[in-house]
């Protein structure tokens, strides 16, 4: 484990900003922080970073107790929500500065900047100031910046925040190769979870400064352990009765999420397949346009449910009467979820 | 040249005329402009006229008999050596006190951040009898002075820097206050990951946000302290030659009625203060250039 937090507590006045934190990341892992805001995820980020002092709890950095560590001598890099640039230093400048500081040698600083220029694809701009760049090339200086001595651990909150929809996705692919090629351990801040699923090794699921489940991608999307994370994550719907749906009478009263991909509709007279006996009526309430897809709100036995249709697929309209099946839920037991499957599957 | 002539008003390639209506968000553009002109002529410039053409009276050769006196040149001497030390003291305190009232948090704090502007509203002359009285020999630290052998500071240079200090300490405290406010305390948080001290991170990440506003502090304390004239006149002494400043000759070659030389000296503070503004003009323009405001 190169980074552990043990029950690491942080509070302003008497609100828990971190609850009870216990986390364990392994070397050269790119892990996402991911929670709705005021979660806690920044707290965690600058508690590991130094900036921020726990009340009480470890955290343990490389398998030394860095508690007493001042942030400038863990080894970090962290890249700030708004870059955080210093504005009046140059491009370059700003890369050199963590190198200056250790007092290397010119020439060994001239040729590390150069490099990460180069990585960086910000050549030829070393010479401009920061409010002459756009917001993904800051971006790319911030990160170069706070990689230059070569950190072994990167913290990065919310490195796509502040940049428009297009450039973010392109950054995204390249700071998941980049990070991917230099090995270093990265943690990073979201509240997207799609950045979160595209972008990480493994997620960290944060709510009221608590973890509620950390997992691979797939396994917070599939198997999610808490109620908040089958909730939070994907666009389910919750209802409060199961039992309602074919198929699933056995389960009673219990409430459940359900995902819309594993909610099937189908017109009248349209082709259910194998499924053709599990159907139930429903009403279409509200259709949008996704691009890929259509977005269905749908109301069936008095609760709401989201689903998909093709493009493809013959087009349905609000108020259109359909027929629908549901193959997987969610159900939700106290603090636990446990995944439910219809009858005869 | 023909093709130049036959353009009409709207195309002129100097789009004066566009660049007055395209930029004006706010309306009542021209009007606030004629007030605004008038009251910068009647309050400004009018006055300031009228010392030129007093001065036009005089030929070059008086002009400079005047000022090439050794009491003339002396008194300026004596008014930019001390306003200088002042401005210089100044600009350290008033960054200091600017700091503490940013960055700490401190019972008072109010207060202190109120009485910052006490040398402004309070008469000068009020303040330059209390300087005075607290800096003589028989006063609290006048008194004290003197006993170490350090002497009294009122009726000296010494003195005269005490009170521009006093009436010039406001200008650097609020210029540098609202600067300190609005800097980003994630850089100083950025220099500090990377193993910046925290001196390393003063001299190189706040200094260069701060260093504008500190010269056109000290800008606009030292064009103050040149000019102050009601808070040295007690505590100065105003011998010739040693305690006088220029402002002081001024009253007193007119209390002799001799306007020519008054008028001479007083065109030299003129353009003084106008050489103080336009240097501080640069500098604001120039840091505003490399941050990329206006
Ligand atoms: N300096 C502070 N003083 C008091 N409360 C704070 C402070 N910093 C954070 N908090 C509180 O701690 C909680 C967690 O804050 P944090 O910044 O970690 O959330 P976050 O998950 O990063 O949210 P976001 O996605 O909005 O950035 C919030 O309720 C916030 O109000
Ligand atoms: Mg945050």
């Amino acid at each position: 484990m190169y980074v552990e937090l043990k029950n690491v507590v942080k509070t302003y006045d008497s609100y828990r900003a971190a609850d009870n934190i216990d986390l364990s990341i392994e070397e050269g892992r790119l892990v996402a922080l991911l929670g709705p805001s005021g979660s806690g995820k920044t707290t965690i980020l600058r508690m590991i970073a130094g900036l921020e002092r726990q009340n009480s709890g470890d955290i343990i950095i490389g398998g030394r107790v860095v508690n007493d560590v001042p942030g400038s001598e863990r080894g970090i890099g962290f890249v700030f929500q708004n870059y955080a640039l210093f504005r009046y230093m140059t491009v370059f400048d700003n890369i050199a500065f963590g190198l200056e500081i250790q007092k290397q040698d010119k020439q060994v600083i001239r040729r590390r900047v150069e490099e990460l220029l180069a990585l960086t694809d910000l050549t030829g701009l070393e010479k401009r100031y920061p409010n002459q760049l756009s917001g993904g090339q800051r971006q790319r200086v911030a990160f170069a910046r706070a990689i230059a001595p070569n950190p072994r651990l990167l913290l990065l909150d919310e490195p796509f925040a502040a940049i428009d929809a297009k450039v973010r996705k392109d950054l995204r692919a390249w700071l998941r190769s980049t990070i991917s090629s230099l090995g270093v351990t990265s943690i990073f801040v979201t509240h997207d979870q799609e950045e979160a699923i595209e972008v990480a090794d493994e997620i960290v699921v944060t709510n009221h400064g608590r973890i509620e489940q950390v997992g691979t991608p797939m396994e917070i999307c599939i198997e999610p352990k808490t109620p908040f994370v089958a909730e939070f994550i994907g666009r389910g719907k919750r209802v409060s009765n199961i039992g309602a749906f074919r198929g699933f009478a056995r389960w009673g009263h219990m409430a459940a999420i359900i995902q819309p991909e594993f909610v099937h509709v189908y017109l009248p007279g349209e082709d259910a397949g194998a499924s053709g006996d599990a159907l139930q009526p429903a009403i279409v309430q509200d259709v949008a346009f996704r691009g890929a897809n259509w977005a269905l709100r749908l109301a069936c036995c008095g609760e709401e449910l989201s689903a998909f249709r093709s493009l493809e697929a013959p087009p349905v309209h609000p108020g259109d009467p359909v027929r629908l099946s549901v193959s997987r839920a969610q159900g939700i037991a106290g603090e636990q979820t446990e995944p439910l499957y219809p009858e005869g599957t | 040249m023909a093709v130049t002539k036959r353009r009409s008003p709207i195309e002129s390639p100097d789009g004066t005329k566009k660049f007055l209506t395209a930029t004006s968000v706010i309306p009542g553009f021209g009007l606030s402009t004629g007030v605004t002109l008038t009251m910068l002529s009647l309050v400004v410039l009018i006055p300031l006229a009228s010392i030129l053409w007093s001065s036009s009276e005089l030929t070059v050769a008086d002009f400079f008999a005047t000022i090439a006196r050794r009491r003339v040149l002396m008194s300026f001497w004596v008014s930019i050596e001390t306003a200088l030390i002042a401005s210089l003291i100044n600009m350290v305190m008033g960054l200091i006190m600017a700091w503490v009232l940013v960055r700490y948090e401190f019972p008072g704090k109010r207060l202190l951040d109120g009485m910052i502007e006490l040398p402004f509203a309070l008469p000068t002359v009020v303040a330059g009898m209390a300087l005075t009285s607290l800096t003589a020999n028989t006063g609290l630290i006048g008194g004290a002075l003197e006993a170490v052998g350090i002497g009294a500071p009122a009726y000296t240079r010494a003195g005269i820097v005490i009170a521009m200090i006093f009436v010039g300490i406001p200008f650097v405290a609020r210029s540098i206050q609202p600067v300190l406010e609005k800097l980003d305390r994630r850089a100083e948080e950025a220099a500090f990951i990377l193993g910046a001290s925290p001196w390393q991170i003063f001299r190189r990440v706040i200094f260069p946000e701060i260093r504008p506003a500190m010269l056109v502090g000290f800008g606009l304390a030292f064009a103050r302290s040149l000019g102050e004239y009601g808070s040295v006149v007690f505590i100065a002494g105003n011998k010739p030659f040693q305690t006088e400043i220029a402002p002081l000759l001024i009253m007193s070659e007119l209390q002799e009625y001799d306007y020519a030389s008054a008028t001479a000296i007083a065109l030299v503070m003129l353009i003084l203060a106008f050489l103080i503004l336009f240097a501080m003009n640069l500098i604001q323009s120039q840091a505003a250039k490399r941050v990329g405001e206006r």
